[in-house]
């Protein structure tokens, strides 16, 4: 039918998204891991997509893995970042008229994505968030962001650098004038 | 794109170019050797380079080249004699050897060459008497002290010495010791490695001390004391009293219980004290014997050697040690505690960790993570049975732990904490340096309603003090919710334009109309692109408001000034052409008489081309939505349920580009008509 051009274009990406899924190409990781990984999918890396565009499909397809640098893309956070991608590649496109971005921040993860990243090795946990981010796939990024707050929530600073490791680089003065400071949050109901 | 594509290979291009000139520039003035053969350097830097040979590696490499024979002796000032070297020489029946063996077998030659021996480290005591040839001597180490004594005048036959070795010490040699101090005034260095094979029946013990107490030059010290009968305590008080210029103390503590009582309080003594190395063996260590250790404020290099750490000794170190720079500790066990309290250590460069016995869960991700928190920390080698691991910074960057949230960089660190809400921002901003810079960075909404704002107004703090709290934290506000603001709160819309300028980056506000709007409607319209709530009575407000994308109104006239109720094409008009950018419409009641009045309703709000939702409550009327080519989702209440007809609405949905979903309201019962998935 022709009353609706658009929405034939949709089924059509869709389709073309699903073939191109069938291609399998290979990503290497810093430490020297090479894995398969289908097109779309791989192609939620804005990372991923650039090289590929630039290249050519055919030449990504037939030559080299692509080489993911960063010291954060181990073989264990790659593995872990591809069976992300291949199960949300064909996730609905955001709608910006409709979904409201602030909305969709406050949305609970899905269940698959909780199990997926609630990874008791902290390491990886990192090392998948920071190869998310220098693969540039804003939606596991977002998945870890959320998981980390979520983790957070509620716990107290010294709570939160002894479970997320971090230096706390402030004098005692200095922790002591910023709670002073914002005493007016603590304020009891 | 393409002009971008194009740009890229001008530039490759370029760079190729200019690869290509150094490329040859390089070829012609090094012509004749690559760049991967040690021909290119010259003598002077070959010379430097092989100076780091053992003299044995020197003679074997001579006849590498030319350029090697010119320039491998060149550098050589010092020979060090060594019996495997004599003994080759030996084998070769060279000069040398005959002239080596004869230095070390006839000790006449001590007349002639001792002018030149400053140091000796080996002695027969059978020569000893060759020692008074010696006048330039410095150092000598020697296996009691009465080698250093004639044998039949008893006279003292080393004087002046500067490094001064005794392994083993007997209390017989008062005398000798009183003698050999007086006449060592300049000592700088000594060591005492074993006081006596027999101290434990030795009552003069502290005498030694107090000998030794007289070198005013003393810079180094190393003692070994079997710990019985003798309070350590005063030695070190006597020492520390006298030898003002003491740097370095070594003490090898032996005692002879199980568990040791002593204090080790006079280290306060030693103000100068730089490097401390402290051994205790078999024994426990009560927490009082290390606690004066705190005392020693300008200490750079620290080694302990005990076998139990108590656990408070590192508690606040880095208040007690704050120039410390080396670290070496071996010990029965240490623990991420230990590693906390090292982590905090200010001037701390290299930490060595010795494991005797039990290795402890301690795993590589705690060292990195020791190395990410200090500030100063470059390498840490720990030895666990005997083989050495090292954790190094790297390119003399701090390293992260990856396990540690430490290892992101700000931007990613904002972007994972934007998930938090408002309270716990201000919540975690002391967390770390990091935290405080990055978690209010990704507010961009603020919302009045905010269950923390909602919580503070409840103290009669007043909402612009919080305000102003808020937007000094937080400089990249975009957009503001005022719709919860109520009456009692109302004067902040118009205070709110007194400090707008804080909020640089504010683009829309959302808001209700309120009994003041009047006062500050003007001022705020530009930003303002929602609006809520009820309107009729304020309606001569909207005027000002050209940038609305969301409007929510009952009638129609509610709009607009002066009219009441009926349907006003032209103000239709008005509205629509000051109202572009409105992208979702509600209007829950529309007036009209005639179809002509729907058509032109319709016509004007076709011309809203932005618009993305509508709402309306109207009576259907065919092919109406044909005229709203963007509209995506219509929601019709329909009193007159006979009207409609499936098929009618088919031909709507089909005839509208962009319609995807209608939601048919007919008697509180709703429909939906979806486009299908052809």
């Amino acid at each position: 039918m022709a009353d609706n051009a658009d929405h034939i274009d949709g089924d059509d990406n869709e389709d073309v998204r699903a073939q191109q899924n069938l291609i399998k190409i290979k990503l290497k990781s810093s430490e020297g891991g090479i894995y398969e990984c289908g097109l779309t999918a791989a192609k939620m890396s804005d990372l991923v997509k650039n090289m590929v565009e630039s290249l050519g499909t055919d030449a990504v397809v037939t030559t080299e893995p692509i080489i993911l640098g960063n010291e954060a893309v181990t073989d264990a956070a790659l593995k872990k970042i591809i069976e992300w991608v291949e199960f949300h590649w064909d996730d609905p496109p955001v709608d910006h008229d409709f979904e409201d971005e602030k909305d969709r921040r406050n949305e609970e993860l899905s269940h698959w994505d909780k199990q997926f990243i609630d990874v008791d090795d902290q390491a990886l946990l990192f090392d998948v968030i920071a190869a998310a981010n220098y693969m540039d796939i804003k939606g596991l990024v977002e998945v870890g962001a959320k998981h980390i707050c979520s983790k957070i929530r509620g716990k107290s600073c010294q709570e939160v650098r002894e479970m997320l490791k971090i230096t706390n680089d402030f004098t005692a003065e200095e922790e002591d004038a910023i709670h002073k400071e914002n005493a007016w949050i603590y304020a009891k109901d | 794109m393409t002009q971008q594509m194009k740009h890229k290979k001008i530039l490759t291009i370029t760079i190729d170019d200019s690869e290509d000139e150094v490329e040859d520039n390089v070829r012609q003035q090094t012509q004749m050797y690559a760049k991967n053969s040690m021909d290119r350097f010259g003598d002077d830097l070959c010379q430097l380079l092989l100076s780091y040979l053992l003299l044995e590696d020197r003679f074997r490499n001579e006849c590498v080249s030319k350029q090697f024979q010119r320039t491998v002796f060149e550098s050589v000032v010092d020979i060090t004699l060594n019996e495997k070297l004599i003994r080759k020489a030996k084998q070769q029946k060279e000069t040398l050897s005959q002239v080596l063996a004869t230095i070390a077998t006839n000790n006449q030659l001590f007349s002639t060459f001792g002018r030149l021996v400053t140091r000796i480290y080996c002695m027969s005591s059978l020569v000893k008497h060759s020692l008074s040839y010696c006048h330039r001597l410095s150092q000598l180490r020697a296996e009691q002290l009465s080698d250093v004594f004639d044998n039949t005048s008893g006279q003292l036959l080393v004087t002046n010495l500067k490094r001064f070795t005794i392994i083993y010490y007997s209390s017989e040699s008062k005398g000798q010791l009183s003698e050999f101090v007086a006449q060592n005034q300049s000592l700088k260095s000594l060591v005492v490695i074993k006081p006596s094979k027999n101290a434990k029946n030795n009552q003069n013990l502290p005498e030694i001390y107090n000998q030794l107490s007289r070198l005013p030059q003393l810079r180094d010290l190393t003692l070994d004391l079997y710990l019985h009968n003798i309070l350590l305590n005063d030695i070190l008080r006597i020492i520390g009293l006298n030898c003002k210029q003491l740097q370095r103390l070594a003490l090898i503590l032996r005692p002879t219980y199980f568990k040791l009582n002593q204090t080790l309080d006079s280290l306060r003594l030693f103000c100068r004290l730089k490097r401390l190395h402290l051994a205790i063996s078999r024994s426990v260590v009560s927490r009082q014997l290390l606690e004066p250790l705190k005392l020693c404020h300008r200490l750079t290099h620290l080694t302990l050697d005990i076998d139990e750490m108590s656990d408070k000794l590192l508690t606040d170190c880095d208040k007690h040690l704050p120039r410390l720079q080396y670290l070496s500790i071996k010990t029965n066990a240490i623990t991420r505690e230990d590693l906390d309290h090292i982590s905090s250590l200010p001037a701390l460069q290299m930490l060595v960790i010795e494991n005797c016995s039990k290795s402890d869960d301690l795993s590589d991700n705690d060292f990195n993570y020791l190395l990410s928190r200090s500030l100063k920390l470059k390498n840490i080698e720990v030895i666990e049975q005997k083989v050495s691991k090292f954790y190094c910074r790297k390119n003399g960057q701090r390293i992260y732990s990856k396990n540690s949230m430490d290892r992101f960089s700000n931007n990613l660190c904002a972007l994972l904490l934007s998930y938090l809400s408002l309270k716990e921002r201000f919540v975690f901003q002391c967390v770390s340096k990091r935290f405080q810079r990055t978690v209010f960075r990704s507010v961009v909404d603020i919302d009045i309603d905010d269950e923390l704002i909602r919580r503070v107004n409840k103290f009669k703090i007043p909402l612009f003090i919080i305000m102003n709290i808020i937007c000094e934290k937080c400089p990249n506000i975009e957009s503001i919710d005022f719709r919860s603001v109520g009456y009692s709160n109302q004067h902040i819309l118009e205070l709110f334009p007194t400090f707008r300028h804080k909020f640089p980056n504010l683009r829309e506000i959302y808001c209700e109309l309120l009994s003041n709007s009047d006062r500050w409607i003007q001022l705020l319209a530009p930003l303002i692109t929602r609006i809520s709530g009820e309107l009729s009575s304020k309606k001569p407000s909207l005027i000002f408001c050209r940038r609305l994308s969301r409007l929510v109104a009952y009638h129609m006239s509610d709009v607009f000034s002066g009219r009441t109720t009926g349907f006003w094409p032209e103000l239709l008009s008005i509205f629509v052409a000051q109202n572009q950018c409105l992208k979702c419409l509600n209007l829950f009641y529309i007036t009209y008489k005639t179809k002509e009045d729907l058509r032109e309703l319709c016509e004007q709000l076709s011309r809203l081309t932005q618009l993305r939702e509508l709402s309306l409550k109207l009576v259907l009327i065919d092919g109406m939505n044909s005229l709203l080519p963007a509209l995506k989702t219509l929601v019709i209440e329909n009193q007159l349920s006979d009207s409609l007809r499936d098929n009618d609405l088919i031909v709507l949905l089909s005839s509208s580009p962009k319609l995807k979903t209608m939601e048919i309201r007919v008697n509180n019962e709703k429909k939906f008509y979806s486009k299908v998935k052809m």
